[in-house]
């Protein structure tokens, strides 16, 4: 989940293009990140003492923890928390694109701090991306306060991300909710979940997401919007949907839901409905939340 | 009796599931697969066919997969319904295997899922 934010930012600040951010997601899931990288996260080293640390690892066969410390850039307990935190994957991407050369490991130092600045959260949000939590990312970022059910909407939304990147085998960037104004989605998959809850769920993007998400759920390149990918994309809505059921279903919640819907053009009922904005690399799509019809009766 | 002597039944109103499966079963050998996209579209192959295996959704327009199965009961009480579904509650668990469903599957299926009752059904 980090990648995902770090990327983004790098990307709005121009220093990697949308191919390099790309490429080093797809490099970052086969390697594990290395020593530096961690200590310059951490603020242990600096980028000249790993470059220093790297040119004596050409010349003497130790390994990288063991010649920081003979040269007191480390002390033992600090090499100690990178082996472990070496264990979490969430500066894969910073790794990534250091063997890619698109960034230095200057440019990662000061890029890192840039972003920790830069980023509008507190240590403890920062942490809480970083550690990847689903669900605590998405109360991080979301707050329901116009529904008497916040709980179940996070436990939605968090659903959600996962199936995407379980069924998608997509990361996905969560950013803030808003309040539908003026909302038309060119491309709008709907389903209604009713029993002991009403919720009212939409899926809206533009055509290019749209064919992103169908490719992917079809495992195939589709090309244009006909049937087929109208149908992947609402199986994998359904899906979803139908997932969140079986939960609900274990917690003694029986909900049934109804056949999907597919729009184009579709203006959004302003009242009670939640964007919630998500982001795929260059790609958005948002997911819709209603406790009444989502589109005009 | 053998996959090709097999005749399937896939009843859902996703194309795309349609085709996949499809796809699964032929290459399994199965020769005659039909296609239906709800429940109405579907007891006219059942009564003209017979077939013996039929893949049921739950949530369908027109006519849902509990009703289908029920109509699909009258029918043949010998055709084995699995129904594959996303909606994989409790109580349509319950209804579906109450009402004569052979087995029950929770997408995303798995082909691995499809083959093994192929196989077991064939015999």
């Amino acid at each position: 989940m980090f990648s995902q934010y770090f990327g983004n930012y790098l990307l709005n600040k121009k220093l990697i293009t949308t191919k390099n951010l790309k490429e080093a997601l797809e490099y970052q899931k086969s390697i594990h990140v290395k020593l530096g990288i961690l200590a310059i996260n951490l603020g242990y080293m600096n980028s000249t003492q790993i470059q220093e640390v790297h040119q004596q690892q050409m010349k003497i066969d130790k390994r990288f923890g063991e010649i920081a410390i003979d040269l007191g850039y480390l002390n033992e307990p600090q090499l100690q928390n990178l082996l472990t935190t070496q264990k979490q994957g969430y500066l894969q991407l910073s790794q990534a694109l250091i063997d890619k050369q698109y960034l230095t490991l200057e440019q990662l130092q000061n890029e890192l701090q840039n972003y920790k600045n830069d980023c509008q959260l507190t240590a403890e949000q920062l942490e809480i991306i970083k550690q990847g939590d689903i669900n605590k990312i998405v109360q991080l970022f979301l707050k329901f306060t116009e529904t008497p059910i916040p709980q179940t909407y996070n436990d939605y939304v968090a659903l959600f991300l996962k199936n995407i990147i379980r069924l998608l085998d997509l990361t996905p960037r969560l950013e803030n909710a808003f309040a539908a104004e003026n909302y038309i989605a060119p491309f709008l998959i709907s389903q209604k979940i009713q029993g002991e809850l009403n919720l009212y769920t939409a899926l809206a993007t533009d055509q290019e997401t749209f064919l992103t998400i169908a490719s992917r759920f079809a495992n195939e390149q589709l090309k244009t919007i006909d049937e087929l990918a109208q149908a992947s994309v609402a199986e994998f809505f359904n899906v979803h949907n139908g997932i969140f059921l079986v939960n609900m279903s274990n917690q003694n919640l029986e909900l049934q839901m109804e056949p999907h819907q597919f729009c184009e053009q579709a203006k959004i009922k302003e009242t009670d409905t939640y964007v919630i904005p998500i982001y795929l690399l260059n790609q958005k799509f948002d997911l819709l939340l209603s406790k009444q019809n989502l589109l005009p009766s | 009796m053998g996959a090709k002597q097999l005749t399937v039944l896939l009843c859902d109103d996703s194309m795309l599931v349609r085709k996949q499966l499809k796809e699964t079963l032929t290459e399994a050998g199965v020769a005659t697969v039909l296609e239906a996209g709800h429940g109405q579209e579907a007891l006219p192959l059942v009564q003209k066919h017979n077939p013996q295996i039929i893949f049921l959704d739950i949530v369908m327009p027109v006519m849902d997969g509990i009703e289908t199965l029920k109509e699909i009961k009258k029918i043949n009480t010998q055709t084995k319904v699995i129904m594959i579904t996303s909606s994989g509650t409790q109580t349509y668990l319950k209804t579906a295997l109450e009402e004569g469903a052979y087995d029950f599957i929770q997408k995303p299926w798995k082909e691995s899922q499809i083959l093994s009752i192929i196989h077991r059904l064939k015999k």
